[in-house]
């Protein structure tokens, strides 16, 4: 490899990137838009869920038993209606997400010490805040109508998120994510484009060697990716006061390791595919989709069978996922991350080589 | 008008199906990532790692143990002799959470005192541990109010907990639902838009603009294979479904129908991307661009009424959105059209204005 050729290659790439302005917008400007979006969109705290009560009761106790569940945090008044079906037709609708219904007689058998029954019912469309609001709702129930403090009282501690604020996971996931969305596809059709557009035929007639191609390819569009590094680790931590206990030094550095290796594997595709329409579509199954759905992101790995734990750890997202949030959660240092760091590594190698051998200077 | 818009529809059909790598795409879109997100994605957090540590060794706390570790929801991992233990396994991640049994627990209970339980819970990943924490909350109550009652002879509430839509608490359905959702969107979107910019970018469409095409004819041929494609391609998807055991209620004509009303607002919004836009690589990027708050600010993947007012609001115009509603309630909730008629028009208003507006731009191109 002759650093000199690569490094014109690299230089007329950059100027082909800085003279097209509009993909320049948008791969500076997408992972921010991208970084926004999900922070807001994804809450996996559950409070102030809509419930709607209907009390057939209306005694001092019915009217205690819904105070509970109100000045929980967990649930929020949506409407109070006299009639079953309206309660009913809500949580068809999807507008309540939980409903209580407490039936004529309830405070009469509680002073008679009989059973007094009630029905608390929770749409389980999303299986991960039912089964956290039917929890809550049946402890606030055992206790009814004890004292509120009830005579074993856990004293719970989250530790590394206090408050369990879901931005403090979710934004150094998001890191993980957004680089493994955009930087892979910017390249992959990048060379894609090349070929389509035939121009692809001059880089074969040249003297230039693969892993030049490959290597001038990956330096700008690393570049890029660096700085979209910066500018999604600064705006995440910044605007939504995420607290880092780690070093932020020791982020940026794995985070640069992690874009050369997700860039690496979108001149992956390219090498696979020969139009841009295939190089997307290869790059959203290869790259965006297991980064969501299979890193841990968003499910965590150990819920899934085994056959898709492997196959989750087949993608070097997972493992910047744990470093992002180990470093910034639980302010884990050198020591307990360099495995990551090593298999990101040696995962980057492995793309690399397998590109250049994938690349064939021949007209197919 | 004779033959002149069927040949050309021909001819889109002939060009998609030439492409076996696209093919291949969409088959494996609706089909391979449905059945891996529905088989992978669908689990509920069980089993979570627990640790003990017992100061007390005395009868009540360890039935405090057995009450929390009866369930699938915690595993007793360890019972240890120090709290520093538990400490340094937690920092580890070979425990979830850590209970912590102070001495004197049974005869503070005994005695009628209220005793304070140390629980820890790893918030790291706080899916998890918001999880593990209202599970504690939980059970630590049942087990308060059986011991209370059990000495008053007396009863208190009983509570009769349902699920409804989705009894067993699993994402199965769910997932299976959404990831049919978001394949249609993604292909509506992305096919037409780059079948319509090739030809700008390659120069082809010279040479439709000397014939006597009409630019709505035009769009005519390019979104029919797709939706047409995208019709088809939801009943092996709806095979996989329900082989995974999710119960089809409502009506399979009314999905179809639906359906086809989703795909052309998903194609509208291709056709504006296409018009706007000069080379596929601009298009591509451009429909990832528009893909994304699409697909999040439809419910898939978080639940909407989590998000802050203004991006509910927002939500209003993903066809996405409208579309899992009406799958969700046709599979889950036995919605027929009358439930479901709003998110029709919603999303025949969203494909009309896309229309309109993509219509109206590429007049002046033409």
């Amino acid at each position: 490899m002759k650093s000199r050729r690569m490094l014109a290659f690299a230089r007329k790439e950059t100027l082909e990137i800085l003279r097209d302005p509009f993909t320049l917008w948008v791969a500076v400007f997408m992972p921010l838009v991208m970084l926004f979006l999900f922070a807001y969109a994804i809450s996996l705290d559950v409070e102030n869920a809509p419930l709607v009560v209907v009390d057939q009761d209306k005694s001092a106790a019915s009217r205690d038993l819904q105070a509970r569940f109100l000045n929980s945090g967990y649930f929020m008044l949506k409407a109070e209606p006299d009639d079953e079906r309206v309660a009913e037709h809500a949580l068809m609708q999807g507008k309540a997400r939980a409903a209580l219904f407490i039936p004529p007689g309830f405070a009469r058998r509680l002073e008679r010490g009989d059973p007094a029954p009630v029905q608390f019912v929770v749409d389980g469309t999303y299986a991960t805040t039912a089964s956290i609001l039917s929890a809550y709702g049946r402890a606030i129930l055992y206790a009814f109508p004890g004292e509120l403090r009830l005579p074993i009282q856990p004293e719970v501690r989250v530790w590394y998120n206090p408050q369990l604020r879901s931005l403090n996971f979710i934004v150094p996931g998001l890191f993980a994510v957004i680089l493994m969305a955009f930087p892979p596809l910017l390249t992959a059709l990048a060379v894609a484009r090349e070929k389509e557009l035939g121009t692809i035929a001059q880089i074969y007639a040249s003297p230039m060697t693969k892993d030049e191609f490959i290597a001038g390819k990956l330096l700008p569009y690393a570049a890029i990716a660096f700085i979209e590094l910066l500018m999604v680790v600064g705006g995440g931590l910044l605007w939504f006061s995420v607290p880092v206990r780690g070093s932020l030094l020791l982020l940026i550095a794995i985070g640069l390791l992690y874009v050369i290796c997700t860039v690496s594997i979108g001149l992956l595709v390219s090498t696979l595919v020969r139009t841009q329409l295939a190089a997307m579509l290869v790059a959203l199954i290869l790259t965006l989709m297991p980064a969501f759905l299979f890193s841990g992101f968003v499910y965590p790995i150990f819920t899934m069978p085994t056959a898709f734990q492997y196959y989750s750890s087949a993608f070097p997202t997972r493992y910047f996922l744990e470093a992002s949030r180990g470093i910034v959660l639980r302010g884990a240092r050198f020591g307990e991350v360099w495995t990551y760091i090593a298999i990101i590594a040696a995962y980057t190698a492995i793309v690399f080589v397998l590109a250049a051998w994938r690349f064939q200077k021949r007209i197919a | 008008m004779n033959g002149r818009l069927p040949g050309l529809i021909a001819k889109e059909f002939v060009q998609v199906l030439r492409d076996p790598v696209i093919l291949f795409l969409i088959l494996f879109l609706y089909s391979a990532e449905l059945i891996m997100c529905t088989l992978a994605l669908g689990f509920d957090v069980q089993n979570l790692k627990l640790g003990v540590v017992d100061h007390d060794r005395s009868e009540a706390s360890r039935s405090v143990v057995r009450q929390l570790t009866a369930g699938d929801n915690f595993v007793l991992t360890g019972q240890f002799t120090d709290a520093r233990e538990l400490e340094y396994r937690l920092q580890r991640g070979a425990l979830d959470a850590a209970v912590e049994i102070p001495p004197g627990f049974a005869r503070g209970i005994a005695a009628g005192r209220r005793v304070d339980l140390g629980v820890v819970v790893d918030g790291s990943s706080g899916n998890v541990a918001a999880r593990a924490r209202a599970y504690v909350i939980e059970i630590l109550a049942r087990l308060a109010q059986e011991r209370s009652y059990a000495k008053k002879h007396a009863h208190g509430v009983q509570p009769a907990l349902r699920v409804w839509y989705n009894p067993d608490l699993t994402n199965t359905r769910f997932m299976a639902l959404a990831m049919l959702a978001q394949a249609g969107l993604i292909l509506g979107v992305i096919l037409p838009a780059a079948a319509i910019v090739r030809e700008k970018q390659s120069g082809t469409i010279e040479q439709l603009r000397v014939t006597p095409i009409q630019a709505h004819e035009l769009f005519i041929a390019k979104i029919t294979p797709t939706v047409v494609i995208c019709t088809g391609a939801v009943f092996p998807a709806l095979l996989v479904i329900m082989s995974m055991g999710v119960p089809m209620q409502g009506s399979v004509v009314t999905l179809v129908a639906l359906t086809v009303v989703f795909l052309m607002s998903a194609v509208s919004i291709g056709v504006f991307v296409a018009t706007i836009t000069n080379t596929l690589q601009q298009a591509l990027l451009v429909s990832f661009f528009g893909l994304f708050p699409l697909l999040f600010l439809s419910g898939t993947i978080a639940p909407i009424e989590t998000m802050p007012g203004w991006l509910q609001t927002a939500s209003l115009i993903s066809p996405l959105r409208h579309y899992l509603d009406i799958v969700s309630g046709l599979f889950l909730k036995s919605a027929g059209i009358r439930e479901l008629g709003r998110h029709a028009a919603a999303l025949a208003a969203i494909g009309m204005a896309m229309f309109a507006g993509g219509w109206l731009l590429f007049k002046r191109q033409w």
